[in-house]
C-alpha cells in the first residue's frame, strides 16, 4: 500500500472516530465503547512482547498494576496530578519488566510463561499485604475532583474517550514503526528460531528487554487510565491472574503479532462479554470468562495464528496476494 | 521444639501429595513435551467428583479412590484424544505452544464452568472418617493425612513398577525420550499419548480424593495446587518424575514449616520466589539431569 | 599468525571428552575441510568456535583476539558466521525478510539492508523463491538460504555445516560453484562435509577429527594417503576416495 492511500485511510478512519460519540451519546454506550479502545489498547501492547517478539507473557497484570497503583499512590499521599504518576509509572513498568525479564529471558517458551505468571502473583501478594500504603486487598478509591482535567478527572466521559482513542492510535504508530525496523525483523527472528537469530548477531537479551520494556510502558499508561477512568483499584482486579490471561487471549485469538489481529481479539471479547452481560444480567457469575475460554480453545483448534489469519487465509483465496506475513506490508 | 517437628511431619504429609500433583503434570511434560495449564482445573474437577460422590452416592472418602481415578483417566483419554490431540498434529516447534494456549482457554472454561454449577462457596466433606486422629506420643496426626501419605506413596511406587515393568509403560518411556525413534520400533506415539493423558489425569484424580478430606473445594482451588505443581515439576526437573516427588515434598515442608514463622500469604510469595530463583540459576531442577 | 586458531581446546560433556587437545590454524582466505567419522566432534567444533557453547578448556583465537566464552552474537559481530546442519530458515518470514536479519547487523537503514539482501539473493540464485515463506522452501532452497543469511552479515569467516548433505548431485554442484564464489570475496571458509569428493576438489588443507581428537592435517592427497586416516576413518569409506 502506498503511503499516501494510508494516510487517506488514517484521516477517515479518524473522522469516523470523533463521530461516534456522536451516535453513543448515552454514559452507558460510552463507557463500552472506552473499555472497547483501552482493552484493545492493551491487547497491541501485549502484542508487542507476547506477539512480534513471541514471548507469551502471562503476568501483564503486573504492569497495569504498577501504573495504576503509581499514579493514584502519588495522588492521594502527595497530591501529585496523575498525568506525572503516568509517567512514573510507565518508568517504573519498564524497570520492572526488564527486571523480571532478566531471569525470564534466558527461558524458552512455557518457562516464561510460568515466570511472569509468578513474577505478576507475588506482587500480587505484596499489595494485598501494604494495608497502609497501596489499601491492601480491599484497594484504593480515588478521591473524586469531578471536573478536573489536569487531575486526570471529568465528569463528561468524552474526555476519556478522547484520550483513549489518542492512546489507541499511538500504540498502532509504535508498532507500525517496530514492525518496519530492525527491531521489528529481529524480534521475528527470534520468535521463529532463537539460535539461529543469535548466530546472525541478534543479542537476545538486549532485543526482547527492549520489547518488554515498550510492552510494559504502554501497559502500564493503560493502568493509569483505568484508574482514573474508574476511580477505584484493587489487586485482585486489576492485579489478578485473570487480567494478564484476558490481555493474553484477546491478543492470542485476535492474532499475534499482526495490528489488526489484537483489535479484532479486544472488540470480540468485550462485546460478547457486555451482550453477556446485557442478557444474562449478573445472574451468572463467570460466564464472561468461560465464553473466553471456548473462543480461545475453538481459534486454536481451527487457526491457531488466529481470527485475524483465518480471515486473510479466506480473502486470499479470491485475491491471490502475496505473503500473510504482516499486515500492512508489502515488499 | 515440637511444634515444629509436628509441622515438619506435616509438611511431608501434604506434600507427597503435593509430589502426585506434580507427578501427574510431569509425565505429560516428560511423554508429549506439553505443559498443561489446565491441570489446576483438573483437580478441582477430580475433587468436585470426589465431594459428589461422598456427598451424595454417601460413599466412605476412601473408597472414592476406587471411582474417581478411574473417571479421571477416562476424562484425560479423551480429552487428548478429542481435543488436545488434532492440535498437537499441527504443531511443527519443538515445544507445542498452541497446545499451551489450549490448556490455557481449557483451564480458564473450566474453572468458570464449575463456578457456574457449583457455586462460589467453598465446601467439605462431612464424614465422621475425615475428623479422626491418631496420637503418637506427642504429635498428632488425622487419619486422612496419614492416609495420603501412605496412598501417595504407593501410587507413585505403582506408577514406577509401571514404567519399568509393563510394556506400555516401556513404550511411554521410549516415547518420552524419542518419539521418531520409539515409532520405528513400532510404537504408535498418539495412542501413547492417549494412554499417558489418561494415566496422568488418574494420578491427579487420586491426589484430589486424597486431598480433598484435608481441605475445602471451590471452583479455584485448582489454581493455588496447580501452580504449586508447576513450582514443583521445575524444582525436581522438568520430565524428572522423581525429581516431581522430592520437589513435593520439599515444597510441602516449606510450606508447613514456613507457616510457624511466616503468615501464610507469604509462604505462598516464597514458594514463588524460589521458583524465579530456580528458573534462573538452574533451569534444568535441582534433580533433573543435565542436558547438552 | 592466521585468521583464526585453536589452542588445546578441550570440551567434556558430562565426562565424556568429546573435543580433547585439538589446535590448528587456519590462514586467511583458505577453504579448510573438517572431515571424521560421525560423532567424532566436527559439529561440537563448531559449536565452540561459533560461541554457542565455551570449551572446558583452551582458548580460540579469531583475527588475533580470544572469542572464546563470548556469547554466539558478539562473536558473530566480530565477523565470524556459522550455519546450522539442521537448517533453521525464520519460517514465518519470507527469504527476503530472512537474509534482512543478517544485513540489518552493520546497518539500520531498512533501505539499505534490503539492496543488500537482494544483492545476495541475486548472487545465491534464491530470486525466483524471494516471497515464499521460509518454511515452505524445498531442501536446497534451505540450505542455500542458511549461506545467504550468514553472507549477509559480512563476514571475514564462515563455518558451513554440511551444506550438501541431501541435495541432488546437480545441486551439489551448484552449492559447490557457490562456495567458490564465497572464497573470491576473501571470505575464509571452514566446512564441515561427508560428500568426499566436492570436501577433496574444495578444500585447500583438511583436518581429520576421530574420538574428539585432530589425527591428521594437510593437503587432500596427503591426508588420503595418511595411514591413521585410512585405519580410522576411510575405512568404511576407502573406495569413495580412490
Amino acid at each position: 500500500m502506498s503511503p499516501r492511500t494510508e494516510w487517506i485511510r488514517g484521516i477517515i478512519i479518524l473522522v469516523v472516530l470523533s463521530l461516534l460519540p456522536l451516535i453513543f451519546q448515552n454514559p452507558y454506550t460510552m463507557s463500552i465503547l472506552i473499555l472497547l479502545f483501552l482493552y484493545a489498547y492493551f491487547a497491541l501492547s501485549w502484542n508487542i512482547l507476547g506477539g512480534i517478539a513471541g514471548q507469551l507473557s502471562l503476568g501483564h497484570s503486573a504492569y497495569v498494576g504498577i501504573g495504576a497503583y503509581t499514579s493514584t499512590v502519588l495522588f492521594l499521599q502527595w497530591g501529585i496530578s496523575p498525568w506525572i504518576g503516568m509517567i512514573v509509572g510507565a518508568i517504573f513498568a519498564a524497570f520492572a519488566a526488564i527486571l523480571i525479564g532478566f531471569p525470564c529471558f534466558k527461558l524458552r517458551g512455557a518457562y516464561f510463561s510460568l515466570a511472569t505468571l509468578a513474577a505478576a502473583m507475588i506482587l500480587q501478594i505484596i499489595v494485598e499485604n501494604t494495608n497502609n500504603l497501596l489499601g491492601g486487598p480491599r484497594g484504593l478509591e480515588i478521591t473524586l475532583l469531578k471536573d478536573a482535567p489536569w487531575q486526570f478527572q471529568y465528569t463528561n466521559k468524552l474526555f476519556y474517550y478522547v484520550i483513549v482513542v489518542l492512546l489507541f492510535f499511538s500504540v498502532i504508530g509504535v508498532t507500525r514503526w517496530i514492525l518496519h525496523s530492525r527491531i521489528g525483523y529481529y524480534l521475528n527472528a527470534i520468535k521463529n528460531d532463537q539460535e539461529a537469530a543469535q548466530s546472525l548477531g541478534v543479542n537476545l537479551t538486549r532485543y526482547k528487554s527492549i520489547a518488554a520494556a515498550i510492552s510494559a510502558i504502554f501497559t502500564a499508561i493503560g493502568g493509569t487510565f483505568y484508574a482514573q477512568f474508574v476511580l477505584y483499584i484493587n489487586p485482585e482486579k486489576i492485579i489478578g491472574t485473570n487480567l494478564s490471561i484476558q490481555l493474553a487471549v484477546m491478543c492470542i485469538i485476535g492474532g499475534r503479532g499482526t495490528i489488526l489481529g489484537p483489535i479484532l481479539g479486544a472488540v470480540l471479547l468485550v462485546v460478547s462479554a457486555e451482550l453477556l452481560h446485557l442478557y444474562m444480567g449478573g445472574k451468572m457469575i463467570g460466564l464472561d470468562i468461560m465464553l473466553y475460554g471456548i473462543i480461545l480453545m475453538t481459534v486454536i483448534r481451527f487457526e491457531p495464528q488466529g481470527i485475524y489469519v483465518l480471515i486473510r487465509k479466506f480473502f486470499n483465496r479470491f485475491t491471490r496476494s502475496t505473503s500473510p506475513f504482516r499486515d500492512g506490508r508489502s515488499s | 521444639m515440637s511444634i515444629l517437628i509436628q509441622s515438619f511431619l506435616n509438611g511431608i504429609c501434604s506434600g507427597s501429595i503435593y509430589g502426585l500433583i506434580a507427578l501427574s503434570l510431569s509425565l505429560l511434560f516428560g511423554v508429549m513435551k506439553i505443559i498443561n495449564f489446565a491441570h489446576g482445573a483438573f483437580l478441582m474437577m477430580a475433587m468436585y467428583f470426589t465431594l459428589w460422590i461422598c456427598r451424595y452416592l454417601g460413599l466412605h472418602p476412601q473408597l472414592t479412590l476406587l471411582i474417581v481415578p478411574p473417571s479421571m483417566f477416562a476424562v484425560g483419554y479423551l480429552t487428548q484424544r478429542f481435543l488436545i490431540k488434532s492440535i498437537y498434529e499441527k504443531e511443527t516447534a519443538r515445544e507445542p505452544i498452541g497446545v499451551l494456549i489450549f490448556t490455557t482457554g481449557l483451564w480458564i472454561f473450566l474453572d468458570s464452568l464449575f463456578l457456574l454449577f457449583a457455586g462460589p462457596d467453598a465446601q467439605v466433606i462431612k464424614h465422621g472418617y475425615v475428623n479422626q486422629t491418631l496420637v503418637l506420643g506427642d504429635f498428632i496426626f488425622s487419619y486422612t493425612q496419614i492416609f495420603g501419605l501412605l496412598f501417595s506413596v504407593l501410587v507413585g511406587f505403582a506408577f514406577f513398577l509401571f514404567l519399568k515393568k509393563t510394556k506400555t509403560g516401556r513404550a511411554i518411556r521410549a516415547t518420552g525420550q524419542d518419539r521418531e525413534a520409539a515409532s520405528v520400533i513400532g510404537v504408535n506415539s498418539y495412542r501413547i499419548y492417549d494412554i499417558s493423558f489418561g494415566i496422568g489425569m488418574a494420578i491427579l484424580g487420586a491426589a484430589g480424593a486424597l486431598l480433598l478430606p484435608l481441605y475445602s473445594v471451590y471452583p479455584f482451588v485448582g489454581d493455588v495446587f496447580g501452580m504449586r505443581a508447576f513450582v514443583i515439576v521445575v524444582l525436581g526437573g522438568m520430565g524428572s518424575l522423581s525429581g516431581a516427588f522430592w520437589g513435593g515434598l520439599i515444597i510441602g515442608l516449606i510450606e508447613s514449616v514456613g507457616a510457624q514463622f511466616l503468615p501464610a500469604t507469604f509462604t505462598e510469595a516464597l514458594i514463588l520466589i524460589i521458583f524465579l530463583i530456580i528458573l534462573y540459576f538452574k533451569p534444568s531442577g535441582l534433580f533433573g539431569l543435565e542436558s547438552e | 599468525m592466521g585468521i583464526f586458531q585453536f589452542k588445546n581446546v578441550s570440551k567434556v560433556f558430562g565426562g565424556l571428552r568429546a573435543i580433547d587437545d585439538v589446535s590448528f590454524s587456519i590462514d586467511q582466505g583458505e577453504i579448510i575441510g573438517l572431515i571424521g567419522p560421525n560423532g567424532a566432534g566436527k559439529t561440537t567444533i563448531f559449536s565452540l568456535a561459533s560461541g554457542f557453547t565455551p570449551p572446558t578448556s583452551g582458548k580460540i583465537f579469531f583475527k588475533e583476539n580470544r572469542i572464546d566464552g563470548l556469547a554466539s552474537d558478539q562473536i558473530c559481530k566480530k565477523g565470524l558466521c556459522r550455519t546450522f546442519q539442521v537448517v533453521k530458515p525464520f519460517g514465518d518470514m519470507n527469504v527476503l525478510d530472512n537474509i534482512m536479519v543478517g544485513s540489518l547487523l552493520h546497518t539500520a537503514n531498512m533501505k539499505k539492508a534490503q539492496e543488500e539482501a537482494l544483492e545476495i539473493l541475486y548472487t545465491l540464485g534464491l530470486v525466483g523463491v524471494k516471497e515464499q515463506m521460509g518454511k515452505n522452501l524445498t531442501i536446497a532452497d534451505r540450505k542455500r538460504l542458511e549461506i545467504a543469511r550468514a553472507l549477509a552479515t559480512h563476514p571475514k569467516m564462515i563455518l558451513l555445516d554440511e551444506v550438501m548433505a541431501g541435495l541432488t548431485s546437480v545441486e551439489t554442484r551448484e552449492v559447490i560453484e557457490m562456495i567458490r564464489q564465497i572464497q573470491k570475496r576473501n571470505i575464509t571458509i571452514l566446512l564441515i562435509e561427508h560428500i568426499m569428493q566436492a570436501i577433496m576438489s574444495l578444500s585447500d588443507r583438511i583436518i581429520v577429527i576421530h574420538h574428539g581428537q585432530k589425527i591428521s592435517e594437510g593437503n587432500p592427497k596427503a591426508v588420503s594417503n595418511d595411514e591413521q586416516v585410512i585405519k580410522a576413518y576411510l575405512g568404511e569409506e576407502y573406495h569413495e576416495l580412490t
